[in-house]
């Protein structure tokens, strides 16, 4: 505890009282680190990857931008970096930048379930049955006068 | 934290006879007490085994079905002050109180989950996605080995040729309640169609959410392509 | 701390062979017709009632039954699992303790008759859910036996190592649960702790957590990442000092100590009689140990000790898990610095896939790839019974093949269900509390005892 008692008043100093604040009232311990990028949602992902401060599988980490966080509004490159996938963020990574970006990629939506978002899923084919249809014939046709 | 007097205690232990169960029901009031030093020669004693030496005589020699001899449990084991000590000052309680005590000035290992993630590398299997080229054109191309290989039948698939004369899928349904994650689909795919994304965070409220078919699936995969792509990039030489 | 008054006079176990028993079946005694002091439920079983009733003074209050029946678990958290124990108790002492299986029973030996052999893998995984690859590892032995292959060195090597992080996976838990179960909370988070770690190793070489799917007949599915034979060894440094902590709390504590040391007694006798194998075998004394005797995998080529206990109670067995782990360790470091370069597959394409990039090359290799993920392979008719030690004991796949692409017989040997059978005698004249103790001891995990 000395030690981590120490990581955490010198992080509380680092971070200034705003950011100390926010940081308990969302991850629940106070971390400083650099910041590494922003996403297009808005969320910070910060480092910190000196073994003194912060535990291995802890250096990394994001501040949400809503209250209502969520583990799935990461994007995937940056899912990739935060879960310790890649070695750089994606702004310098030349692999995701390379392989990124076809026209076709779609925007990124977090799991939307228990929302009216949520997948529903359907039948993709043309149906092979047919319910039948009743049709009324001709009342007094030609086998009827018979 | 030296470890010495756990190892003593063991080392005497090995050291000390065996007893007669009739010990065990003494009828002195601090059986416990007795029970924790008195009661000898449980630590395990290394043994060298291999096939030719194991026979019928050593198997006796250590059953405790044979007839013990009896000994005095006293005979070779701690002294009277040493049992007394341990008793009184609650000495191997102090010690694992110590320890636990030196785990609380340690950095917590917590991971806070979702702000920090465990660290999972390219191979992991996750929720799955169908994939493109780099044109649009869908990669699939209704071999159906993947339906083939799935141990949990969990895939489904339907083929028809489409306007342009290609073949291609029209059903690609994957039940993410059975599916095992064994990665094996993704390892038959002869196209990399299939493929199992390091997303694991797609729980749902409702297992009707999880019965995917062909556009969810190609809808995970125009999300995720980056993160696929760069994963099977980077593990690209072990496949 | 003194728990004197709650046990029975006396230490049951050894009279119990000589002269309650022998009351208790032979139908000789019933001429004798002298009703005694029931023990056990069996000791009334040839009585009349008149017999039982005229026990004691005669008075109603005499006759009345004192022996209660509880159902211990599916839902008791130290049932571990499913476990359903019907435990007959005269106050607080068990009379007798019927186990019950089957409620996590999901026919794998059934299904795996309809699955290729490259299918049936996962199954495995599923069975000892908590020492998986050792599991895969069986079956993928059963199946190079019947095809009559040897795998590359390197994928021997692999497999041992990853034999040994399994073992002291699975040790870790059995161990941690057991003192959890006793009362001890604070080692156990510890434990998982390591346990992360070595998840953590399962992942990054085969892409899941726990079920890995990784040991394939003919090797294993990918080769080690770079970097990984690094990080376990640095794992492996700092590993020894954390056993050592779980040592320091446990071993030599005294209320750890009268909670284990003399419950659950084995001889080594009924330890054989009831087939017992792994620590439930060498906790009673029997050097008996699959990776000596016939060596698998590289087995003969590690240097390692079998640690044996003595009186075959849950101390000992505690003892001999623990030093397991040392062993493994041991094991571990051999591994790693033995690890030899190679090839991780056999390189027959008849029954491993081609890497990719060659299947993708080459049309022979691609109709492989096809006939390999559609079809399998064919295995010659045949049978084995292959075992490995694993973790919790004698592991075994009896597998027959008659020349098809899929198994005609799968039978598993699982050692919990043979040390389950073991619960009866083990729990008899303990307290309830003890039955607990002995569940910790048997290291039964449900996945495969119902399989």
């Amino acid at each position: 505890m000395s030690n981590s008692l120490w990581r955490y008043v010198k992080n509380v100093q680092a971070m200034g009282f705003k950011q100390y604040i926010r940081a308990m009232w969302y991850i629940g311990d106070a971390k400083h680190g650099k910041l590494m990028g922003e996403d297009q949602f808005g969320n910070k992902y910060y480092e910190n990857l000196n073994p003194e401060q912060e535990t291995p599988g802890r250096q990394r980490w994001i501040d949400f931008t809503q209250h209502d966080f969520n583990a799935s509004q990461v994007p995937p490159e940056w899912h990739a970096w935060l879960n310790h996938i890649r070695k750089d963020p994606p702004s310098s990574d030349f692999h995701l930048i390379q392989a990124s970006r076809p026209k076709w990629i779609g925007p990124w939506r977090e799991n939307l379930t228990g929302t009216r978002g949520a997948f529903k899923t359907y039948s993709t084919t043309k149906p092979k049955f047919f319910p039948w249809e009743p049709k009324v014939g001709q009342r007094g046709g030609p086998s009827a006068s018979a | 934290m030296s470890l010495s007097p756990v190892r003593a205690i063991v080392l005497r232990r090995l050291a000390a006879p065996r007893v007669l169960p009739v010990r065990a029901f003494s009828s002195a009031p601090f059986r416990a007490a007795e029970q924790s030093t008195a009661k000898p020669s449980t630590s395990p004693h290394k043994v060298e085994t291999d096939g030719a030496s194991r026979s019928a005589s050593s198997l006796k020699d250590l059953g405790p079905g044979a007839a013990p001899l009896y000994q005095s449990p006293y005979a070779g084991g701690p002294s009277a002050l040493d049992k007394a000590a341990d008793l009184f000052f609650f000495t191997e309680i102090v010690k694992g109180m110590w320890i636990t005590l030196e785990n609380m000035f340690r950095p917590p290992y917590t991971i806070m989950y979702p702000f920090e993630k465990g660290p999972i590398s390219p191979r992991f299997r996750g929720e799955h996605a169908l994939r493109r080229y780099s044109n649009g054109e869908e990669r699939c191309i209704a071999c159906k080995l993947c339906e083939a290989i799935c141990p949990a039948l969990a895939i489904t698939i339907e083929s028809e040729a489409r306007e342009d004369g290609s073949r291609r899928t029209t059903r690609y349904d994957i039940d993410m309640t059975k599916c095992i994650y064994c990665g094996l689909c993704q390892e038959a795919c002869p196209v990399d169609a299939i493929v199992e994304t390091s997303n694991y965070e797609y729980s749902t409220e409702t297992r009707e959410e999880l019965l995917y078919n062909k556009e969810k699936l190609l809808a995970n995969g125009d999300r995720m392509e980056p993160e696929i792509a760069a994963n099977i990039m980077a593990d690209h030489v072990y496949r | 701390m003194l728990r004197l008054p709650l046990r029975p006079l006396v230490r049951p176990h050894a009279l119990r062979s000589h002269a309650l028993r022998s009351l208790s079946t032979s139908s000789s005694r019933r001429a004798e017709a002298l009703p005694v002091k029931a023990v056990m439920v069996e000791d009334i079983h040839h009585l009349t009632a008149e017999e039982i009733l005229a026990e004691g003074k005669g008075t109603r209050k005499d006759a009345s039954l004192r022996h209660f029946t509880v159902n211990f678990g599916p839902q008791h958290p130290a049932a571990h699992g499913v476990l359903r124990l019907i435990l007959e108790l005269n106050g607080e002492v068990i009379l007798r303790a019927d186990p019950h299986i089957g409620l996590l029973h999901r026919a794998t030996e059934k299904l795996i008759e309809y699955k290729t052999y490259t299918q049936a893998a996962p199954y495995f995984d599923r069975l000892d859910y908590v020492s998986m690859m050792t599991n895969e590892q069986c079956f993928a032995l059963a199946v190079e036996k019947l095809l009559n292959i040897e795998v590359p060195i390197r994928a021997k090597w692999i497999r041992t190592l990853f034999g040994e992080l399994t073992r002291i996976l699975n040790h870790l838990m059995a161990v941690l649960t057991h003192a959890m179960d006793v009362g001890a909370l604070t080692p156990f988070l510890w434990g998982f702790e390591e346990r992360e770690k070595l998840m953590e190793f399962y992942e990054r070489v085969s892409g899941a957590r726990m079920h890995a799917n990784y040991v394939r007949p003919g090797g294993v599915s990918f080769d080690l990442p770079h970097g990984l034979l690094e990080d376990i060894f640095k794992w492996a440094t700092q590993f020894s000092s954390r056993v050592d902590e779980f040592e320091e709390v446990l071993t030599a504590n005294r209320i750890w100590k009268i909670r284990t040391i003399g419950i659950g007694p084995v001889t080594a006798d009924e330890a054989m009689a009831y087939s017992f194998s792994g620590v439930m075998l060498r906790g009673s004394g029997i050097k008996w140990d699959l990776r000596k005797v016939q060596p698998y995998e590289c087995y003969d080529q590690v240097e390692f000790d079998v640690p044996v206990g003595k009186n075959g109670d849950c101390y000992d067995r505690y003892l001999c898990r623990v030093q397991e782990m040392r062993e493994s360790l041991h094991i571990i470091d051999q591994c790693l610095n033995k690890m030899p370069t190679g090839v991780i597959k056999v390189d027959d394409h008849k029954i491993s896939n081609p890497p990719r990039a060659m299947m993708k090359e080459s049309m022979e290799s691609l109709i492989h790839h096809f006939k390999l993920f559609s079809e399998g392979y064919s295995v010659p008719p045949g049978e084995t019974y292959s075992a490995i030690e694993a973790p919790k004991g004698e592991m075994a796949v009896y597998l027959v093949s008659d020349g098809t692409n899929r198994p005609y017989r799968c039978k598993i040997r699982a050692p919990g269900f043979a040390h389950l059978a073991g619960a009866d005698f083990m729990m008899r004249d303990h307290n309830l509390a003890d039955a607990v103790t002995i569940i910790g001891t048997m290291d039964l995990v449900f996945g495969e005892v119902d399989r």
